[in-house]
């Protein structure tokens, strides 16, 4: 059992695993960054989504061995303070119940948000329809997403500003 | 209370019956809640001020509310604190909310029924109220004032405005905390509420969306170890032989060995006979236990068990097809009978009949089921996600062979409940391999161990009949019901024992029909079942709101003009509950809320091909809910739910926001089931795994939800559940209005609905 190198968060971990070990385990177990939640176990409910190099990645079907030397985000790493526009967009939609599938949902959604930033409804179903949510929160996630677009628009103008 | 004298019988209790007993008993749990203060036995000169089990305020000004029913996003951590946050008189901000362990102390911590604020809103009131009065008197005897020229200002602030005096709680708690309890405070005028029936965001919102919400799973405790079990595939199975040699050759594996299966005592503390057949057994199984949940999961992967399947294994999905069809041909044990339905059905104009199915269904929690353990020198400490604190507690006491004083049991946020973790296999399971690990080990389910090994919703079939005179009048009903039972699981027994929670959601027409018959045939099954969102509402309500709409389409009426002519019959409270222990329903109440989901969906209004509308409604968990449901079938026969239009009077309510939360999520819950969800069984084993061949409802499925909340001040109703069975009977309903063709089994058989 060698020792890995990943960077998580901007913080660069040496962990000893097995090598065919899924991120999402190193994540929780090893690193105690429990905010990837385990649901399914074979990438068909989103509850488990990472940011690897910035595109949304299912951790547990994700070897730790494929991720050595790239850079991992989790929903403790999306933004410094929670103000991520996803982050503050949920919250005033109060989109969770019970809430575990979310960090997932939100991952997916800053990085749907960063290539698109103004998605369609279609776009949005594109993007989040591989996740799950058991308690129903879809029609305020959509709504989430339409506002925190609006609100990175106002943040970021597209052009960039006057330059 | 109620009149349905067949719902249970004397020595048997229910889930429902259990609740009833609670909600009966909460004006005297008020009482039982309190206990003196503190302070005034120990003589502190700074004592905290307790004066319940709810609220404590310190003497540094600090409120402490302690949430004492459990997290799993229906709402509660935030709408009990409303309520003790509203009489005590303080901004929620301005209060630490903490989520109580187990104690005898706080009563019943058991979350189901719908019941938390239903049965808490009384105590809640009262404990806040009487808080908030010994801290007036406090301040009054202080500055030797009137009492009732004193008041709280909203923010933690005693007011005396004639010699403009103000004092905040924290400095009044030494001196509250000497006064009696007074047993009767009054409380406030629902018109001087602050927060109470105002949107207030969800106490754990912020910690969600940053990823530091901690649920049941993400238990961890020094010296932790790591386990998943290999359980029997068919349920009553046992472990013949393991060999673990491949498996103990893995990565970071500890120790493997057999769960031995211990019998469990029953749910909810009630007595059950000697052999009574009951299957309340944690049936067993293998553990592995590692240095992470990774390692358990790949060792389990190298690990071989033989089993001896027990019974169970000649049972088929087809073979209780067959055993339904067969009794239903049949009589069954009579539950209720008014007038000579026989009779009526022989000399009726018309007769109409219909079969209605449903299968198996699990409940897919997202946070599968989970628990940590740490047994050591006789004690347990658990950390469970679990619904059922109570329960847990006197069958970890059982089981383990332990005084209930030797246990600690953490409640956590919970990541879905929906009625699996009532049950407390889990949290045994983790207490056993706890002990035999000689370590705390975290229990994890994989999405396939959960799926295979849940108590499962029960299958059930129905045969209806009506009859109608000359006037297309509804002069006979019949109402045939075979299912096993939910409560036999726990409490074993057959029919006499079922009757409890098996027939809610039978109460209308009940009652309005002069001749009626309900009869139930048992089916016998190795399957664990178990309470699942809105339990037996939504098998009969999906039968029995089916064939509501059979009746109005073979006699040309309009469906909604049906069900107020059948509600009619029935004055206002003269009726029956729909659920035992509830109050009787109140047809007026139920009558506006189909009036006004009709007239806010467009009923009646025309609908281009292919689209149609149906109606649902009913009275159940004491609140009143009608939907309408608008869907588009393609030509291929793929439905899609295009709109919900829901009703809802839940009396007094306490969060708007979460009460439309609880709609929205009872409509995906009511839909996943009405168009995914089949558990199908071949020798024995769940043919089921995981999310590929059991689907949940996804975003791009999810119908426009539009509430409306009717404006009440009757006493507030459930929430979590009356919004999840009326969903299938109204998306059926609105496929025939749009095709013409009847479904009469759940999932909905879409793939009949193809046109050639």
């Amino acid at each position: 059992m060698d020792a890995i190198s990943i960077t998580v968060n901007g913080r660069q971990h040496s962990v000893e695993v097995s090598p065919d070990t899924p991120l999402l385990w190193v994540l929780r177990d090893t690193l105690g960054l429990t905010g990837t939640k385990f649901g399914c176990g074979i990438a068909l409910c989103g509850a488990c989504t990472v940011h690897i190099n910035g595109e949304a990645t299912r951790s547990c079907v994700t070897r730790i061995s494929a991720v050595a030397g790239r850079n991992v985000t989790t929903i403790e790493g999306l933004s410094p303070d929670g103000t991520h526009p996803a982050q503050v967009a949920w919250l005033d939609e109060q989109v969770a119940q019970c809430g575990y599938c979310q960090a997932g949902m939100l991952m997916t959604t800053a990085a749907l948000l960063a290539k698109n930033p103004s998605p369609s409804d279609s776009d949005i179903d594109d993007a989040l329809g591989t996740h799950i949510c058991r308690c129903g929160t879809y029609q305020r996630i959509r709504r989430a997403i339409h506002q925190a677009a609006e609100k990175q628009t106002v943040a970021k103008p597209a052009n960039g500003g006057a330059r | 209370m109620t009149t349905k004298s067949n719902a249970a019988s004397a020595t048997s209790f229910s889930r429902r019956h259990f609740l009833k007993t609670s909600a009966a008993a909460s004006a005297s749990l008020v009482i039982g809640f309190y206990f003196p203060a503190r302070a005034a036995s120990e003589s502190e000169a700074v004592a905290n001020f307790a004066p319940n089990a709810f609220v404590e305020i310190s003497p540094n000004g600090e409120i402490r509310l302690w949430v004492t029913r459990s997290e799993m996003g229906q709402g509660v951590r935030t709408s009990m604190i409303m309520i003790l946050a509203e009489e005590l008189d303080v901004p929620m901000s301005g209060a630490k909310i903490e989520q109580a362990n187990f104690d005898p102390k706080y009563g019943d911590m058991t979350t189901g029924g719908s019941a938390s604020v239903r049965s808490s809103w009384d105590p809640l009131r009262k404990a806040g109220a009487g808080a908030r009065d010994m801290l007036v008197t406090a301040a009054a005897a202080t500055w030797k004032v009137p009492k009732e020229e004193c008041t709280t200002d909203g923010t933690g602030f005693v007011e005396h405005e004639k010699t403009k005096q103000r004092v905040g709680y924290g400095d009044l708690a030494s001196k509250a905390a000497a006064l009696p309890v007074p047993k009767d405070p009054p409380l406030k005028d629902p018109k001087d509420y602050r927060l109470v029936g105002k949107k207030t965001n969800r106490v754990d919102g912020a910690h969600i969306v940053i990823g530091e919400a901690h649920y049941g799973i993400d238990t961890k405790v020094p010296g932790m170890l790591y386990a998943v079990v290999e359980r029997p595939p068919v349920p009553g199975g046992r472990v013949k032989s393991f060999d673990a040699s491949k498996a103990l050759e893995m990565t970071g594996v500890h120790k493997i060995f057999e769960v031995q299966p211990v019998e469990m005592s029953s749910l909810f503390g009630e007595d059950r006979a000697p052999n009574s057949g009951h299957q309340h057994y944690l049936w067993g199984g293998v553990a592995v236990v590692a240095d992470s949940t990774w390692h358990a999961i790949a060792a389990r992967r190298a690990l071989k068990v033989e089993w001896n399947d027990g019974p169970g294994a000649t049972e088929s999905t087809a073979s209780h097809r067959a055993d339904c069809a067969t009794m239903l041909k049949g009589t069954g044990k009579e539950l209720k009978k008014i007038g000579d339905p026989e009779a009526a059905l022989s000399t009726a104009a018309k007769i109409i009949e219909a079969e209605y199915e449903l299968p198996f269904v699990a409940h897919a929690t997202m946070e599968p089921p989970n628990c940590t353990a740490s047994f050591s020198n006789g004690k347990c400490e658990v950390w469970a996600p679990t619904q059922n604190a109570n329960g847990l507690a006197a069958n970890l006491a059982s089981v383990l062979g332990i005084p209930a004083s030797a246990l600690t049991i953490h409640v956590t946020l919970i990541g879905g409940g929906f009625g699996r973790r009532l049950n407390i296999d889990y949290g045994v399971e983790a207490a056993l391999v706890s002990r035999a690990a000689e370590a705390p080990v975290k229990v994890t389910w994989t999405r396939e161990d959960d799926i295979r090994h849940d108590y499962y919703r029960p299958m059930s079939c129905h045969k209806m009949r009506a009859g109608l005179d000359a006037q297309n009048r509804v002069t006979s009903w019949t109402h045939h019901i075979a299912a096993p039972g939910t409560d036999t699981t726990y409490l074993g027994g057959e029919i006499p024992d079922i009757g409890g929670t098996e027939i809610a959601g039978t109460g209308l027409p009940n009652g309005t029909v002069p001749n009626y018959h309900l009869q139930q045939s048992f089916l016998r099954t190795s399957l664990l079942r178990g309470y699942w969102r809105s339990v037996d509402m939504y098998w009969n309500h999906f039968a029995l709101q089916t064939f509501m709409d059979e009746i109005a389409h073979a006699t040309g009426k309009d469906p909604l003009a049906l069900r107020l002519e059948l509600i009619a019959v029935k004055e206002k409270a003269s009726g029956e509950s729909d659920n035992e222990g509830d109050a009787p329903v109140d047809v007026a109440r139920l009558k506006h809320v189909l009036e006004l989901a009709a007239e806010k969906s467009g009923w009646g209004t025309s609908l281009p091909a292919g689209r149609g509308r149906g109606i649902a409604g009913l009275y159940g968990f004491g609140s009143y809910l009608a939907h309408v449901a608008e869907v588009t079938v393609a030509k291929d026969g793929s439905v899609h739910v295009d709109r919900m239009v829901t009703v809802v009077d839940c009396g007094q309510v306490i969060n708007p926001d979460m009460v439309a939360a609880q709609v929205e999520g009872g409509v995906a819950f009511g839909l996943t089931a009405a168009l995914y969800s089949d558990i199908v069984i071949d020798k024995g084993r769940v043919q089921q795994s995981n999310f590929n061949n059991y689907p949940m409802l996804r975003i791009q499925d999810m119908p426009r939800v539009e509430v409306h909340i009717v404006p009440s001040h009757e006493a507030p109703g459930g929430m979590g559940e009356p919004s999840v069975p009326s969903v299938g009977p109204a998306v059926g309903n609105a496929i025939f209005a749009a095709t013409g063709k009847r479904l009469r089994r759940l999932p909905l058989q879409t793939q009949e609905l193809a046109q050639s």
